[in-house]
């Protein structure tokens, strides 16, 4: 673990050295391939070793203080505290589906990217310093110290709870459900080892072994997430700069979707045509949910109080946008490379002739073909011919993707070495652990920090602290393992909700306690309240109980109705109920200014 | 209550966070509005209105950002609120 500490102030040394020695590893067992080493063993072997060493790494990294395990006492450098960021914000969810998302809704699908790196520009800009300055470990004691109420904490531990506990579920299926395809363990026995990778990296250093794990989660993802669709490139059109060349595959594809089933002109323009599915409102509104979603996530908020200092902050999530932005101008790419293969070898083939890829995702429920999932030439046939499709060839309509898919098949499509496409869902993998163990991190941290040390023993030891927190770890990892059991495929439906809801609650009493000095408790909790309540509704009602959509915006995308109505909530309850009270409004004032002590009284954290 | 320094840092700050804001609109929603009207100029064979969206704005996202930090980081040493002699100093 020395070699690493000595890393912390060079972390780009740290990525090339990652980097070089994942290049070294990957070729030797490419070459081992070669030479007719089982697949199954190469690929069990780079998964054990990958995810094995990072798990060292973290149950290596001790905390014995409270700073060290809720903040890692606060000394980590912009750089590397960027890199953590980026591989927290970058989820397991969004490291598989965002190409899908484009695949499928083409242009409209570009919505998902500006948000998702928009929203990073924002926190810097808006929240991150200010949350740093105030000394919070978490986002409910950022408000309980901003507006003075305990109240106000609380109802943001309600729903910091929902939305992290929702989110952490979906991780934990990701993880498991990879984890079983790859090595081929029990889905069930998976989720439990999930949740034991996710606690190795938090259980003993808390703060401290999460950043050091989710950096290096960060390099292994960022490698697997490019290195496929940089190879393809290259050998698509001679160029490894796939942001470049996916625009000749679209039109190629385009091209062959025209000789496959003509269409009038007009459609012929439409993979990169603007608003011709989602509509021009859903545009926004997928836009603003995911920008306000993903700036008020606690469990992202949480490592901004891990940097040195309010410039630390800001310059975090300055870095954290490099290599947030190069995964996202690289996710258009995959979704190109794929659509172009789909229309030259999967739409208007014949079934005997389909690619044996479309086949494996198929039997990992990705692929269906006639509404049944596509697990062999006979079986597809048979969907096809039950519901009187019996064309020899197979229709663009009779085939459906899951928006996973993509990620996962563009190694096969390109011929690339088994060992990479392995290493693809070890990317995947590493991306929702580290966002798994943010959350759990966050949970453990908020409930002991907010609820048990703030409500009800506000003068613990140090000792009893960290206790009740891994305490509270171990509780969530196995509670997120039993409802995966419980819910299984269904908890992913609900995968994109905690970023509606988190936005919804938290965009608005974010804004007003720091930009607004006006705003007093009563219209915090206005504010949360309706907010998520409005969004929580709009979901599950529109979920549930089919209700109609209100001008036909999709449920996930409820933060274009519940954050206008939230900052309306804020400021209306904040004018009707009187000034803020005067220790209130020196909590902003040292907020605000960057540079001296935290505003946080000292005798909160006992050593 | 804030010093007058206070205040006129923290006026510097608001208009700081509002050009950023003007200019991430306009990169995020501007083009990607605007796009049905840019159809014909390409740029590495896709449209403009979708090159943006798809990557340009998130290159102009990233140097946006580090343009923010800078020009704050220069407005909290003009007032004296500069706070990052230590992370300098870890640095170099």
């Amino acid at each position: 673990m020395s070699g690493l500490k000595s890393f912390r102030h060079r972390p780009l040394a740290l990525f090339i050295v990652v980097t070089v020695l994942l290049t070294v590893f990957l070729a030797f067992l490419a070459v081992m391939e070669q030479a007719g080493i089982s697949t199954g063993i190469s690929g069990s072997f780079l998964v054990f070793i990958v995810l094995g060493v990072i798990a060292l790494i973290g149950a290596g990294t001790r905390s014995m203080t409270v700073p060290q395990f809720f903040v890692a006492d606060r000394n980590v450098p912009a750089v590397y505290n960027g890199m953590a960021l980026a591989g927290d914000w970058i989820s397991g969810t969004a490291f598989l589906a965002m190409a899908g998302f484009i695949y499928l809704y083409n242009f409209d699908g570009l919505s998902y990217i500006l948000g998702w790196t928009g929203g990073l520009v924002l926190v810097a800009v808006l929240i991150a310093p200010y949350f740093r300055k105030s000394g919070a470990y978490t986002l409910p004691e950022f408000l309980e110290i901003r507006f003075q109420s305990t109240s106000v904490g609380l109802v943001a531990l309600l729903a910091l709870v929902v939305c992290s506990l929702l989110f952490l579920v979906a991780q934990i299926y990701i993880g498991g459900q990879l984890l079983s395809f790859i090595v081929g363990l029990e889905p069930s026995f998976a989720l439990y080892v999930t949740c034991g990778l996710a606690l190795a990296c938090t259980l003993t250093g808390g703060m401290r072994s999460v950043t050091r794990t989710q950096a290096l989660q960060l390099i292994v993802l960022f490698l697997a997430y490019l290195g496929p669709v940089i190879l393809v490139s290259a050998q698509l059109y001679g160029l490894p700069l796939p942001q470049v060349t996916y625009g000749i595959a679209l039109k190629e594809a385009a091209e062959l979707q025209q000789a496959v089933s003509p269409v009038s002109a007009d459609q012929a323009i439409g993979f990169t045509a603007p608003f011709g599915q989602l509509g021009l409102l859903n545009f926004i509104a997928i836009t603003l949910t995911v920008t306000v979603g993903s700036m008020c996530l606690p469990h992202l908020l949480m490592r901004f109080s891990t940097a040195t200092s309010a410039y630390s902050a800001r310059r975090s999530a300055a870095w954290a946008l490099v290599f947030v932005g190069i995964i996202a101008i690289s996710a258009p790419a995959y979704a190109a490379f794929v659509k172009l293969e789909v229309f030259k070898s999967v739409v208007g083939a014949s079934f005997s002739d389909l690619p044996n890829w479309l086949f494996e995702l198929g039997s990992l429920g990705l692929v269906q073909i006639c509404g049944e999932p596509a697990l062999s030439v006979d079986t597809a046939w048979g969907a096809c011919s039950a519901i009187g499709q019996d064309s020899p060839l197979l229709l663009a309509q009779n085939i459906s993707f899951s928006l996973e898919a993509m990620v996962l098949a563009l190694p096969q499509i390109g011929g690339l070495p088994y060992v990479l496409g392995v290493f693809v869902v070890v990317g995947a993998i590493c991306a929702a652990l580290s966002t798994a163990s943010a959350l759990l991190l966050v949970l453990a941290n908020a409930i002991t920090q907010d609820l048990v040390f703030s409500v009800a023993v506000p003068n613990a030891a140090t000792h009893h602290r960290l206790t009740v927190a891994r305490a509270l770890l171990i509780f969530f990892a196995f509670a997120a393992a039993y409802l995966c059991l419980v819910f299984g495929q269904s908890v992913m439906e609900v995968a994109v909700w905690p970023l509606t809801i988190a936005g919804s609650a938290f965009l608005p009493v974010l804004i007003c306690a720091i930009w607004w000095r006006q705003c007093n408790k009563y219209g915090a909790l206005g504010a949360m309240i309706v907010g998520g309540g409005l969004a929580g509704y709009y979901l599950v009602a529109s979920h549930m109980n089919g209700a109609a959509l209100w001008f036909g915006v999709v449920p996930e995308a409820a933060s274009i109705f519940a954050v206008p109505l939230g900052f309306i909530a804020a400021v209306g309850i904040s004018l009707v109920s009187g000034a803020p009270s005067s220790d209130s409004l020196d909590q902003v004032d040292l907020m605000r200014t960057p540079s001296g002590p935290e505003v946080k009284k000292e005798q909160r954290a006992v050593f | 209550m804030p010093s007058p320094n206070q205040i006129a840092w923290w006026r510097r700050t608001r208009a700081l966070m509002l050009a950023t804001l003007i200019l991430l609109a306009l990169f995020s929603f501007g083009f990607a509005l605007l796009s049905p009207l840019l159809g014909d100029w390409q740029v590495f064979n896709l449209p403009l209105g979708y090159f943006m969206a798809a990557n340009g704005s998130v290159v102009v996202f990233i140097g946006l950002a580090f343009w923010f930090c800078r020009h704050q980081e220069r407005t909290d040493t003009t007032f004296g609120f500069k706070d990052h002699e230590y992370d300098e100093k870890d640095w170099h």
